[in-house]
């Protein structure tokens, strides 16, 4: 048996270019019970937030008087992986994860607006299928966005590998699995800053610039996504809320003089 | 739009009120001369230029302030906002409050009419009760009062009996303009009650009998999603009153 | 955000139930509709998410090949498992609400063992037989979120297919035969007629109301969860709650559930059948 081909005619296994991602969906306001939620789909990956708060902190020995302090925890569904496994919300994998998201969330929300608070973040993976990292912050920064939390910029996460001496954006779990190096980036678009970096594998030097590069590139265009059903999302909450009287009190704002 | 004061405005301010901005979105580029004082309200300065931090509609205030309304679900209190809360802990000096809010509210003992030392309000754990919010300040629990200027109870306190219902901030908001929505007068028709509206998106209502108050209640909650600016508001009104109970 | 609900607002509640009327305004019998999804999970063999109010509940269902247990070798075996998403309530986190799963989990999947035909789930009679988890996940808790489990679980199992198995015997005594799999889409449907759905019936002062929402359970002296198969046949039944119900009371709550459940039962499986018409459209 040869060696796979991940690549062949310029196409990959599933039939995508390299530089291609694969189809994105979100949705904004799924859950009832949180202040904020939102569904991120990549393909065949598929993740739940929900973001509670900002309220009270449950441990006062936490609370900060300056900040919102924000907890993270990540859950995968048993059914969500090819294999049926039950892991618990405290295993390696998710504390490692819990943390990733949980730093990345901390340098996009305004935590100075939010002093002496705590903002809960709950991401569930429904579907795994490569890239649940990226899909995670994807789906925490629109749960906070629907939460009406302040966020500096909007923040994507995007991976990319190196196959076989090709630079791929957005690997899918088959990809993954292949054991090339694996770089994945969180991007604010806005401040033109990554916030979040991991690499897994080894690169050439020259490669990591470029697998770097596709991965902004990638964060761009999920970016652009994001952004666009933000607005539509508002949107319709205003029309709803329209005869409703929009407008009302306003707090205070930036004086224009 | 009135323009500013001194008719320095800069360009472009006028035509971004209204438009929609998902955080991050340049909403204003800054002058190179004249003063802009930034509040906490969704807007925030990057380089040179305000950026939005929360998505929502960009307004502007008749003092010519712009901020951004965005329709987030947890209310966060604003100082002379009415508000209904649940006691949740009575202390020796005062009521902490649930005002769904980030944090729980502080109801002195001596803020509600004829009050004293000696003269404690007999409000209990589990009590709801309507009421206004005194101070709001970031750095402290807000504080809330039951008395108006003039020490007064004027309609604030202790809401006996009635029920609760929870809804938007917003439609709390418009339920309370004036003129209110033409679902409250179609109510009004048809059942007497009684209404306080929190502007924390909690709604307490009173009527003759408690089926009539949870169904007013569910018409007046379901008038936000149901009942378009051009609908009938009376027809709705006595369908949402006639429906359910059927197999009870 | 759930806020406390008031001493009076309960009062209330339980006010209004007496007359007749239940704060969504539904009658004390009737149901919630239910929004269906099926096949909501590529990975799975058969999935479904449910919303009942605001209820939100998915279900995935995996099948596996195992050895029989050595107790029950001619069955397969069913194992279902519930757990509470902290996207729901942060209750939910960490191990909070470890113990409700669990219970509620007991609770489906002595249903399911007592209706599915474990005997058709044998691939090689000792050898080799079909593990079917089921697993669920509460997304939010509106009320009454065994019930909505109890309807996605069927719902789910009935889009399951078993793949296709070939056994090849080995030439010797001791040879191991050996096992293929085939496609999924290939495979056979497992048998879900008998499968019941569990109705809740909460007593509220002296009324009883079906399908309870989040706002009316905190309401309820106990909760009544029946298991109701085709034909209201009784299958299970367990109690929780702090309060007792008075005998006659029980009587009245068995036949609210024994009335629901086949309707329940009717509903989703004419959905069923419309959506699995549909697919077989698209196919031609």
């Amino acid at each position: 048996m040869g060696r796979r081909e991940y690549v062949s005619d310029g196409l990959r296994l599933d039939g995508r270019r390299p530089k291609e991602l694969r189809n994105m969906r979100a949705q904004i306001g799924v859950l009832q019970s949180a202040d904020g939620s939102a569904m991120f789909q990549m393909g065949n990956t598929q993740v739940l937030a929900s973001v509670f708060g900002p309220r009270e902190v449950e441990q006062r020995s936490q609370l900060q008087h300056d900040r919102a302090i924000v907890k993270c925890e990540y859950a995968m569904a048993a059914f969500s992986t090819g294999e049926r496994r039950r892991r618990g919300k405290t295993d390696r994998r998710s504390t490692e994860l819990s943390l990733v998201i949980r730093n990345t969330l901390e340098q996009t929300i305004q935590l100075e607006e939010y002093a002496r608070s705590q903002i809960d973040v709950y991401v569930q993976v429904l579907q795994a299928d490569g890239g649940t990292r990226c899909a995670c912050i994807n789906a925490a920064m629109l749960a906070l966005a629907d939460a009406g939390i302040k966020l500096r910029d909007v923040i994507a996460s995007c991976a990319a590998g190196y196959l076989q001496g090709t630079p791929l954006l957005d690997l899918n779990h088959e990809e993954d699995r292949a054991g090339g190096p694996d770089i994945s980036v969180a991007y604010q678009p806005g401040l033109g800053k990554i916030v979040a970096l991991q690499m897994d594998g080894r690169l050439p030097t020259e490669a990591f610039d470029e697998c770097v590069q596709l991965a902004i590139e990638g964060c761009k265009a999920m970016a652009g996504v994001m952004r666009k059903e933000l607005l539509r999302h508002t949107r319709a909450l205003m029309a709803a809320g329209e005869d409703a009287g929009g407008g009302g009190g306003g707090g205070g704002g930036a004086a224009l003089r | 739009m009135p323009p500013g004061a001194d008719g320095a405005e800069p360009a472009g301010a006028a035509a971004l009120v209204g438009r929609v901005a998902a955080p991050g979105d340049e909403v204003l580029l800054l002058p190179p001369g004249g003063r802009v004082a930034i509040g906490s309200s969704g807007l925030r300065p990057s380089g040179g230029a305000i950026v939005a931090t929360k998505s929502g509609v960009v307004r502007r205030t008749r003092g010519g302030q712009l901020w951004i309304e965005g329709r987030q679900k947890r209310y966060i209190p604003a100082e002379g906002d009415c508000v209904v809360g649940v006691v949740v802990d009575r202390m020796s000096e005062h009521f902490t409050v649930d005002i769904a809010g980030p944090f729980k509210a502080v109801l002195p003992m001596l803020s509600f009419e004829n009050a004293t030392k000696r003269n404690r309000p007999a409000i209990y754990e589990g009590d709801a009760v309507f009421a206004r919010v005194a101070q709001a300040h970031p750095d402290m629990d807000p504080v809330l009062t039951c008395v108006d200027g003039q020490g007064r109870a004027s309609n604030y306190g202790h809401l006996k009996g009635g029920h609760t219902f929870e809804c938007s901030c917003a439609w709390a908001r418009a339920l309370l303009e004036q003129p209110p929505p033409a679902v409250v007068a179609a109510l009004g028709a048809e059942v007497p009650f009684e209404m306080a509206v929190g502007l924390n998106g909690r709604v307490w209502i009173d009527a003759p009998s408690a089926a009539l108050a949870v169904r007013a209640a569910g018409a007046l909650r379901a008038a936000e999603e149901e009942l378009g600016p051009g609908g009938d508001a009376g027809a709705f009104v006595k369908r949402a009153l006639a429906g359910g109970g059927a197999g009870g | 955000m759930q806020a406390d609900i008031s001493d009076a607002e309960k009062l209330y509640i339980a006010q209004g139930v007496a007359q007749g009327v239940r704060n969504d305004g539904r009658g004390c019998h009737d149901a919630r509709p239910l929004e269906l999804e099926l096949g909501v999970v590529a990975q799975a063999n058969g999935s479904a998410r449910l919303h009942v109010g605001a209820t939100d509940v998915m279900v995935g269902v995996k099948v596996s090949l195992v050895s029989p247990d050595a107790a029950e070798p001619a069955k397969g075996q069913v194992f279902a498992t519930v757990e509470c998403s902290s996207c729901a309530s942060p209750e939910f986190k960490g191990r909070g609400g470890e113990d409700w799963g669990i219970d509620m989990a007991a609770a489906l999947q002595s249903a399911l063992q007592s209706s599915l035909d474990l005997g058709s789930l044998v691939v090689l009679a000792g050898k080799t037989v079909w593990a079917v988890h089921l697993d669920c996940l509460v997304l939010n808790d509106g009320g009454g979120v065994l019930g909505a489990l109890s309807v996605a679980a069927r719902a789910a199992l009935a889009v399951t297919r078993l793949p296709k198995v070939e056994v090849t015997m080995g030439e010797g005594d001791d040879d191991e035969p050996e096992i293929e799999l085939g496609d999924d889409s290939e495979g056979t449907p497992m048998g879900v007629t008998r499968v019941p759905v569990i109705v809740s019936v909460a007593q509220i002062g002296s009324r009883c109301v079906v399908d309870p929402s989040a706002e009316e359970e905190p309401c309820a002296s106990a909760v009544l969860h029946f298991a109701v198969g085709p034909g209201g046949r009784l299958g299970a039944a367990t109690k929780t709650g702090a309060g007792g119900i008075p005998q006659p009371a029980l009587l009245e709550m068995l036949e609210a559930a024994q009335q629901l459940g086949p309707k329940v039962l009717r509903e989703l499986d004419g959905f069923l059948a419309a959506s699995a018409a549909a697919a077989s459209a698209r196919a031609a």
